[in-house]
C-alpha cells in the first residue's frame, strides 16, 4: 500500500515540477523563432528513446552527492541522488517529453492571430499567455500533464539507478513489484501492485483522452 | 497625424517590403493589387512586424513594441476573443469604463452578454471595431475590413466606421483594394506595386490614376486656387490650395467632350477653342488627339461621324474641373 | 558464389558443433566473487586451454536464472542455503568470508547508533541476509533509513558515491573500492557463518569443478581476503 501512495505523490510532484518548464519550452518551440530551437526540441525528446538507465545515469552524474550540484542541493535541503526527490526527477525527465508534445500540440490549436490581437490592445506577451493561450488551450496542457504523469509513475531504470530502492521514499510500485519477483516467493504478493499499476494507467488514458476531445470540441466552438 | 514612414521587409520566401512615404492626414488608405505588400505595410505601421522606421506626429515609434504602442488593430478576420463575452473583450483592453459607450455607438450594447459564438458576421465585426475602439488609441488600423461583405452590409458598415471614426476623432489607415472604399472614406493614399511606392497622394488622384483607360497626363503651373495654366489656356482643375509651382496633371480620355461650338449654360468650367490635330480609330471607338490643352478625347464612332470629325477640324474641348486630377508636384 | 558462401557458413557453424569440449565453461558467480573468480579462471584458462564465460550477479538472482532456465554449468554461490534450491550434480564448501561495516574514507569513527542512512543488500541477497542477522543481533535493527541495492557490490558503490553513511558488505568488498575504508568488522557469532559454495550444475563443468577443490586454485582466490572452511 505505501508504494501506491508513494508511486501517486512520487508522480505529483514529478509533473507539478515539470509543468512550468514543460509549458515554457512547448513556448519557446511554438510560438517563438529563436535560433537553436531545434537542438532544443532534440534534447527534450531524448528521454523518450534514451534507455532509461542510460537516464539514470546521467541524472545520477549530474546530481551526484560529491559534485557541486548535488552538494549545493544537499545545503539547501533539497538532496536529489538516492532520495525521494531523486525519484521525482526520474519520474519529471521521463515524463517530461510527453509533457512538451502534449502542450505543444494544444497551442498550435490556438489561432497566433489572437495573441497578436491581445498585444495589440496593450497587453504584453505574458499578460496575453494567461488571458488568452492558456484559458483556450488548459484541457490540452492538462491531458499532457496526465500523460507524463503516468509515464512517470511506471518509471523503473531511471528511478533506480538515480534514487535507488528506498523503501517509504522511492519505492514506488515498479521497484517493489520488483524487488518482490526477486525475493522467492515474492510473485504471490504483488498482485495487487500490478492490478494497482494496471488501474491507474487506464484511468490516466482514459482521462487524457478525454481531455483532449474536451480541448478539440472547445477550439470548434470558436471557428 | 503626421505619418513619416520608411518600411523595410525582407521575408524568406523572397518577397520585400520597401515603401517610403509622408504625408500628413486624419485618414490613409494603403491600395494596391493582392501581393503588393499592403497587409504587411500595415503591419509595420501597427507595431506587428518591425522593419525600418515609422514616426508618427513626429515621434519615432519603430522601436516601440505592439503592446505599448496605442493601436487599434482590426483585421479582416473579427477575432473576437471567443472565450469571452463581448463585454468581457470589449473591457480587454482598457478595463470597464467607457464600454457602454463604445457599444451604443456601434450598435451592439444589446450584445454585451453574448458569446462571440452565438453573433452574425456583421455583429462580430462591429464588435471587433468597438474593441479596438475603446482603449482609446492613437490610431485606427484596418485591414480590408468590407472583403466578402455584399453591396448593401459594405455600405453600412462604411457608414458606420466613417461615423465611429469622426466620433471618436481617430486617426484612421485603412488597407483595401476596392477602390470606391478608399476614395470615400480616406483623403490621402499611398498606391504599392511589388513592395513599393508607385504613388501617393490624394485618394482620387491615386486611385483613378492606376486604371487603364487612356490616361492624359500633362503638366501646368499653378495660377490661384483651383486654376492652372497648361500651354497658354487657363483651366479650372482639382488642385490643392497649398500647390504652387509645376504641378503634374491628368484627366481620363473619356472625360474629355467635343463640341463643334461653344456651349451655352453648361455646368462644365473649362470649354477651350483648340483643333484636332489627329482622329485615329481606337478599338470601337475613336481617338481625338487635341493641341491645347494637350490630351486625347474618346469619342463613339457614331459621336466622331455625326461631328464629322477629322484632323485639322476646329473644336471645342469641354472638361469639368473636376476631371483633372492633381498628381503632384513636377 | 552464394553457394560457395553458405557452404563455408555450414562448415564454420558446423565446426564449431562438431566440438563439445572446445564450448566454453560459463560459471555463475555471487557478485562478492568477482575478483577471485576472476583470478582463478585466468589461471585454469591458461593451464587448459579452456575459456571461461563469467557472470556476476546476487546469488539470489542467480539461483532465479538457473531455476528459470538459464544455461550454465558451475554455480559459486554465496550461501549453501540458495545452492539447496537449484539442482546440482555435485557440490562443494569452497571459502569462507567476514562481514563488516564500510564507510567512506574521509568519514571519521562509525557510532552504529548514530548512522543516518544505511546502505544493504536486498533481503534475499546473502549479504542482506547475513546483515539483517549481525544487525538484529547488535540490536540495531530496523535502522532509521535504509538504501537497498540488487547486490553486494551496487551496496558498496551506494557509499562511495556518497549515497549513504555506511554500509555492510563482505570484507573482500572493502578492499576492493578504495574510496571506502572498514569501520568495524562484525562478530562471526553475530550472523551465520558465510560459506561460498560450488555447485557442478553440468557434466561440461566437471573439470573446472575439481580444479576449484584443489588447493592451488583455492589459494589464488584466498590472496583476495577469503578464509578458507575448516
Amino acid at each position: 500500500m505505501t508504494s501506491i501512495l508513494l508511486s501517486l505523490s512520487v508522480g505529483s510532484a514529478a509533473t507539478l515540477l515539470s509543468l512550468p518548464p514543460g509549458i515554457a519550452v512547448a513556448w519557446i518551440l511554438e510560438r517563438t523563432r529563436l535560433p537553436g530551437r531545434s537542438l532544443l526540441h532534440t534534447l527534450v525528446l531524448l528521454p523518450l528513446v534514451l534507455p532509461p538507465v542510460v537516464t539514470g545515469y546521467l541524472l545520477l552524474k549530474f546530481f551526484s552527492p560529491k559534485g557541486a550540484v548535488g552538494q549545493q542541493l544537499a545545503s539547501l535541503g533539497m538532496p536529489v541522488a538516492f532520495h525521494w526527490l531523486g525519484a521525482v526527477v526520474a519520474a519529471a525527465v521521463v515524463g517530461f517529453p510527453l509533457l512538451v508534445m502534449s502542450v505543444t500540440l494544444a497551442m498550435k490549436g490556438v489561432d497566433p492571430r489572437l495573441e497578436t490581437v491581445s498585444k495589440s490592445l496593450g497587453r504584453s506577451g505574458w499578460s496575453t499567455f494567461w488571458r488568452v493561450t492558456l484559458p483556450l488551450c488548459w484541457p490540452g496542457v492538462l491531458a499532457g500533464a496526465v500523460l507524463s504523469f503516468a509515464r512517470g509513475l511506471g518509471e523503473f531504470g531511471a528511478t533506480i539507478i538515480l534514487a535507488h530502492r528506498i523503501p517509504g521514499e522511492t519505492e514506488t510500485i515498479p521497484l517493489e513489484i520488483y524487488a518482490a519477483l526477486d525475493a522467492p516467493g515474492g510473485e504471490e504478493q504483488i498482485g495487487g501492485l500490478v492490478g494497482a499499476s494496471i488501474a491507474i494507467c487506464i484511468a490516466c488514458v482514459f482521462a487524457a483522452r478525454a481531455l483532449d476531445s474536451w480541448h478539440r470540441r472547445r477550439l470548434e466552438l470558436t471557428r | 497625424m503626421k505619418f513619416e514612414v520608411d518600411a523595410r521587409v525582407q521575408r524568406r520566401s523572397g518577397f520585400s517590403l520597401e515603401a517610403a512615404f509622408t504625408c500628413e492626414t486624419g485618414a490613409l488608405g494603403i491600395v494596391g493589387p493582392s501581393g503588393s505588400g499592403k497587409s504587411t505595410l500595415l503591419d509595420v505601421l501597427a507595431g506587428v512586424e518591425s522593419g525600418g522606421r515609422v514616426a508618427l506626429d513626429g515621434r519615432d515609434v519603430s522601436r516601440v513594441r505592439l503592446h505599448r504602442r496605442r493601436v487599434g488593430y482590426v483585421t479582416q478576420d473579427p477575432l473576437l476573443f471567443p472565450h469571452l463575452s463581448v463585454r468581457r473583450n470589449l473591457e480587454y483592453g482598457a478595463g470597464a469604463e467607457g464600454v457602454v459607450d463604445v457599444a451604443g455607438a456601434l450598435g451592439i450594447a444589446h450584445l454585451l452578454d453574448r458569446m462571440p459564438r452565438h453573433l452574425s458576421g456583421g455583429e462580430r465585426r462591429r464588435a471587433a471595431l468597438a474593441r479596438a475602439v475603446a482603449v482609446k488609441p492613437e490610431i485606427l488600423l484596418l485591414d480590408e475590413p468590407f472583403a466578402g461583405l455584399d453591396e448593401r452590409r459594405r455600405r453600412e458598415a462604411m457608414s458606420l466606421l466613417d461615423q465611429t471614426r469622426r466620433r471618436f476623432a481617430l486617426p484612421m489607415v485603412l488597407v483595401s483594394h476596392l477602390a470606391e472604399e478608399v476614395i470615400a472614406l480616406t483623403e490621402w493614399s499611398v498606391r504599392l506595386e511589388a513592395g513599393s511606392v508607385a504613388a501617393s497622394g490624394p485618394s482620387a488622384s491615386v486611385l483613378r490614376a492606376g486604371e487603364t483607360q487612356i490616361d492624359n497626363y500633362f503638366t501646368g503651373c499653378v495660377l490661384g486656387p483651383g486654376l492652372v495654366r497648361v500651354g497658354h489656356v487657363e483651366l479650372h482643375a482639382m488642385v490643392p490650395a497649398e500647390a504652387s509651382g509645376d504641378v503634374r496633371l491628368a484627366c481620363y480620355a473619356h472625360d474629355v467632350l467635343l463640341a463643334t461650338g461653344e456651349p451655352q449654360g453648361i455646368s462644365a468650367r473649362n470649354c477651350i477653342w483648340t483643333m484636332a490635330s489627329a482622329v485615329e480609330p481606337a478599338g470601337e471607338a475613336v481617338l481625338v488627339t487635341l493641341a491645347t490643352p494637350p490630351v486625347k478625347a474618346l469619342v463613339t464612332r457614331e459621336a466622331a461621324e455625326r461631328l464629322d470629325l477629322s484632323a485639322g477640324k476646329r473644336l471645342v474641348a469641354i472638361l469639368k474641373a473636376t476631371s483633372i486630377a492633381y498628381l503632384g508636384a513636377a | 558464389m552464394k553457394k560457395v558462401a553458405i557452404l563455408a557458413l555450414l562448415l564454420a557453424f558446423g565446426c564449431r558443433k562438431g566440438d563439445p569440449d572446445a564450448r566454453p565453461v560459463v560459471v555463475f558467480a555471487a557478485s562478492s566473487l568477482r575478483e577471485a573468480v576472476a583470478d582463478v579462471a585466468a589461471e585454469w584458462s591458461g593451464k587448459t586451454g579452456i575459456v571461461t564465460h563469467l557472470r556476476y550477479e546476487a546469488t539470489s538472482t542467480l539461483a532465479r536464472q538457473i531455476n528459470h532456465g538459464a544455461a550454465a554449468d558451475l554455480f559459486l554461490a554465496a550461501d549453501p542455503e540458495w545452492l539447496k534450491s537449484v539442482p546440482t550434480l555435485a557440490r562443494f564448501d569452497w571459502l569462507t568470508n567476514r562481514l563488516v561495516c564500510v564507510v567512506p574514507r574521509e568519514a571519521g569513527p562509525l557510532d552504529l547508533s548514530k548512522v543516518g542512512t544505511l546502505a544493504l543488500a536486498n533481503a534475499e541477497v546473502p549479504a542482506g541476509k547475513y546483515a539483517r542477522a549481525a544487525l538484529e543481533r547488535l540490536g540495531r535493527w530496523p535502522p532509521r533509513r535504509v538504501i537497498y541495492g540488487s547486490n553486494v557490490r551496487d551496496v558498496l558503490a551506494t557509499v562511495s558515491q556518497g549515497g549513504a553513511d555506511a554500509a555492510v558488505v563482505y570484507a573482500t568488498d572493502a578492499a576492493v573500492d578504495p574510496a571506502v575504508k572498514v569501520a568495524f568488522v562484525f562478530p562471526e557469532e553475530s550472523h551465520p557463518p558465510i560459506r561460498y559454495a560450488v555447485g557442478l550444475l553440468t557434466e561440461h563443468g566437471r573439470a573446472l569443478f575439481d580444479a576449484l577443490n584443489e588447493p592451488w586454485l583455492r589459494e589464488i582466490a584466498a590472496r583476495r581476503g577469503f578464509g578458507t572452511p575448516p
